[in-house]
């Protein structure tokens, strides 16, 4: 007997586990994607034999077109006025898709006898398509959830489980590929990575279509993509961006992840190809990194409630710099011991970051907050868009001002991933030096520069409801007036 | 707050600066024959102690042995006078790479006179056996203790690298017999036919028809009209001559670039060759930066599907194994402690081979 859609007071059907389920196939989608991306650094000096300053530079151009890219796409979709079947942004997302099947792969074509030009056509032409459908599936996805449902509940359950789609999107990738696209010998397989992106491509797809079927718009609500704002003074708002010390912390704190951690991703597999000379493992290892994040997560707000986020959060950043500096200095030998003295040091690392990386946005919600405490306005649009830009910044130059420190320390696209144990050493060091840095960063932003702390927090948050008209806590009023 | 940030930052300066605190005394002086880090880069060392040299600085690093590499520029008499500086100079230990010519029994002496331990690194088990010879001679020789010898097992590439061309063959048998009259024929240099019995023994484990072998003495010699070889195999040594048959095979456009050319498998007994011409020829008219020609080998051959596969030498296992015994000299362990059981000769004391290997790995 066919199982009765129920349906709600609006006839659409009942917000459920398979509303959250959709929801995370999208990003799973999203991540066959991008899993790869980490991937390119590896993939166009190692075996393409691109020379690693052209490539650093190459990075930064398209880079700077991703930054571009983003509201360029979004602006189209907003202009799109057209009538859909089903919805707009369904519409977008499964053409998206459709590009992504290819998309990913073009940024690997394994043609290692081209001449440098081509190469160089071949890199640009292949990134700047894979991102545009990147963006045209990615963009409208991030919207997509304030249409499936209004209910707030269901809105934090959409919000939770595209986590979930994205952790399980990146896990996988994460742990498989290592094994798959290094050889015995540690080099990468050109050849191996382009099937392995056409194929997850095609799991991308899948997934997509499974997301597009199966979502519910229960909102009707005309809800734009990109940011349009009323015309600002550029200059005037970076001035009052620079005044809002909490929004400057912040920033600081997620351009030294991104500068650092983030833009060491190479090091960190060049450290596993040459100096373990086990880059299999190197995406279990990682894996091993999550599970203090995993297994915080859930106590955050415990924790965050009773110790506040600036105080977590810079203890977080402390933590981190004691692992960093045990990086530094403990002897990670070449070997099984020493891998197992890195994991070790990773686990407390990536604890102090698991920190941060949970509350790290809703620090920017309560920087948001401090400028309407402190100038009366919020000025949502302008801070935000000045976070993204600066973590942009710092996402866009990580990578490649990394790839100029490995060159300058000897590393050479000829020797694959078998570099002199000299430069394979001096690696080693550069990478606990860029965790280290990143934790710095954190911890001046953090520490430092961020002034919001649990008690000028609670502070602020009062002043702001008695100035919106809400009732301040009697038990707070008491303690105010006493 | 302010407490425990004073007592972390106290707490990392020990720890920053605890390890310069250590006495290190093990500076152990390597005398190489032909090689320095500054000709490697160019490419104009031999490539066999280049490799050697690399994973020893590894090997070294993993047993805490600082260590300072000599040159002698290809001149083995040189190799004496750069060992009587450095015991001189108080070195803890001598690690010396050997060839026929080098005045081994001298070092020795040299070294005993000083209670210095010599380790040699050899590239084949013959010139192990040639030092064991010279020192063993009465009165001439040298009866020190303190002496061991690394080599690599000259005779496990038969079977290794025959075992491994077996394999593929057998696999592969009717593709690779091109004329389908149900045999693969060979051609062989360099010596390289000693691996053919092998080959053979392992065919008929296989249930298959032994290869076998077709007189030319030239890789373009008994070309059909067609523009097909004569041949089904190939087997070469390990020396230049793997480049000049590559070439001569582009020019009937084989072994080249996978898509467009055809194939004979292709195998040598070690990647040592010179492949610099190649990288010239596949990149005709363009300007080659001098660090890609050096580090340029038969590996990127192989990696390139231009060659089937090669016996490798596993240095990281002679480097280890040398680091070992180095260690073990120094700290007055027993000779061969850590050393894999396996590598150690059971017929000749204090010698270590070390069997090669095939590039690429399965």
């Amino acid at each position: 007997m066919k199982k009765e859609k129920v349906l709600d007071a609006q006839g659409h059907r009942k917000f459920s586990m398979l509303d959250c389920l959709s929801y995370a196939a999208g990003d799973f989608g999203c991540n066959m994607s991008f899993a790869l991306k980490s991937t390119l650094i590896i993939f166009w000096t190692q075996f393409m034999r691109m020379d690693s300053a052209l490539y650093a530079l190459l990075l930064i151009i398209v880079q700077a077109w991703d930054a571009i890219n983003d509201p360029l796409i979004g602006s189209i979709i907003d202009r799109d006025k057209r009538k859909y079947k089903r919805n707009k942004f369904l519409a977008y997302i499964w053409l998206g898709s459709i590009g992504l099947i290819v998309g990913g792969a073009l940024c690997f074509i394994p043609l290692q006898d081209a001449g440098r030009i081509a190469k160089i056509i071949i890199f640009i032409a292949g990134y700047v398509v894979w991102d545009a459908f990147y963006t045209v599936a990615n963009v409208p996805y991030g919207s997509l959830l304030s249409l499936i449902s209004k209910d707030p509940a269901d809105r934090a359950s959409l919000s939770a489980w595209r986590s979930v789609g994205s952790m399980v999107g990146n896990m996988v990738p994460m742990v498989i590929l290592p094994m798959i696209i290094y050889d015995a010998n540690n080099n990468i397989v050109g050849p191996r990575v382009f099937l392995a992106a056409l194929i997850m491509g095609v799991l991308g797809f899948i997934s997509f279509q499974f997301m597009i079927r199966t979502t519910e718009i229960r909102v009707l609500d005309d809800v734009k993509v990109s940011e349009e704002g009323p015309k600002t003074n550029i200059l005037k708002s970076f001035g009052n961006f620079m005044k809002n010390r909490p929004a400057v912390g912040a920033t600081i704190a997620a351009m030294g992840m991104f500068l650092g951690m983030q833009g060491g991703t190479a090091a960190v597999t060049v450290l596993f190809q040459s100096y373990f000379k086990n880059v299999q493992i190197s995406g279990v290892v990682m894996l091993f990194q999550m599970i203090p994040i995993v297994l915080f997560t859930p106590l955050a707000r415990k924790l965050v409630t009773k110790y506040g986020k600036k105080e977590l959060a810079t203890l977080g950043a402390l933590c981190s710099i004691i692992a960093c500096v045990l990086m530094l200095v403990l002897r990670i030998s070449p070997d099984g011991k020493g891998i197992i003295v890195y994991v070790v040091c990773q686990l407390i690392n990536s604890l102090g970051m698991g920190i941060y990386s949970t509350v790290s946005w809703s620090m920017m919600g309560d920087a948001i907050d401090y400028n309407e405490w402190k100038t009366g306005s919020r000025d949502e649009g302008t801070v935000y868009s000045l976070h993204s830009f600066f973590r942009k910044l710092a996402q866009g130059l990580g990578p490649s001002l990394v790839l100029l420190v490995m060159a300058a320390l000897g590393y050479s696209e000829y020797h694959a991933g078998n570099q002199l144990f000299e430069v394979a050493l001096k690696l080693r060091y550069l990478v606990a030096g860029l965790f280290l840095f990143s934790a710095l960063m954190q911890f001046v932003g953090l520490g430092i520069v961020y002034n919001l702390d649990k008690k000028t927090l609670e502070k602020m948050n009062n002043e702001l409801d008695e100035k919106h008209g809400k009732s301040v806590p009697a038990a707070q009023s008491a303690v105010e007036a006493e | 707050m302010k407490k425990l940030i004073a007592l972390l930052l106290s707490l990392i300066t020990i720890l920053a600066i605890a390890p310069a605190c250590s006495i290190n005394d093990t500076e152990v002086s390597v005398i190489w024959l032909n090689y320095s880090a500054e000709r490697a880069l160019k490419g104009d060392c031999d490539q066999f102690q280049a490799t050697i040299a690399d994973a020893f600085d590894r090997g070294a690093y993993i047993e805490k042995i600082d260590h300072v590499d000599y040159d002698a520029e290809n001149n083995p008499a040189t190799q004496l006078t750069l060992a009587e500086s450095a015991l001189e100079k108080g070195c803890s230990a001598l690690v010396v790479y050997a060839t026929e010519l080098t005045p081994s029994v001298a070092i020795v002496k040299a070294a005993e006179a000083k209670e210095v331990s010599v380790t040699f690194i050899c590239e084949s088990s013959l010139v192990a056996l040639a030092i064991k010879a010279a020192l063993a001679v009465p009165v001439v020789g040298s009866s020190y203790e303190k002496v061991a010898i690394v080599a690599v097992d000259t005779a496990s590439l038969t079977k290794v690298l025959g075992t491994k061309i077996a394999s593929d063959l057998a696999a592969n048998y009717d593709k690779f017999d091109r004329n389908k009259d149900g045999k693969i024929s060979y051609i062989a240099f360099s010596g390289a036919s000693l691996l053919v019995p092998e080959i053979n023994a392992k065919l008929v484990e296989a249930e298959k028809p032994e290869i076998e072998m077709v007189s030319f003495t030239a890789i373009n010699e008994g070309w059909t009209e067609a523009g097909e070889p004569p041949y089904e195999l190939i087997l070469t040594g390990n020396n230049d001559l793997v480049v000049e048959l590559l070439l001569a095979l582009r020019e009937k456009e084989f072994n080249y670039k996978k898509l467009v050319t055809n194939f004979i498998p292709f195998y040598t007994v070690g990647i040592e060759a010179n492949a610099r011409d190649l990288l010239i020829n596949e990149r005709a008219g363009e300007e080659i930066e001098e660090e890609e020609l050096a580090a340029y080998s038969v590996m990127n051959a192989i990696d390139s599907g231009y060659i089937s596969a090669a016996g490798l030498v596993n240095d990281d296992e002679v480097a280890l194994s040398t680091a070992a015994i180095v260690r073990n000299f120094i700290k007055g362990n027993e000779m061969m402690k850590g050393v894999e059981e396996s590598y150690i000769s059971t017929e000749i004391n204090g010698v270590v081979l070390v069997p090669y290997t095939v590039y690429p790995n399965a």
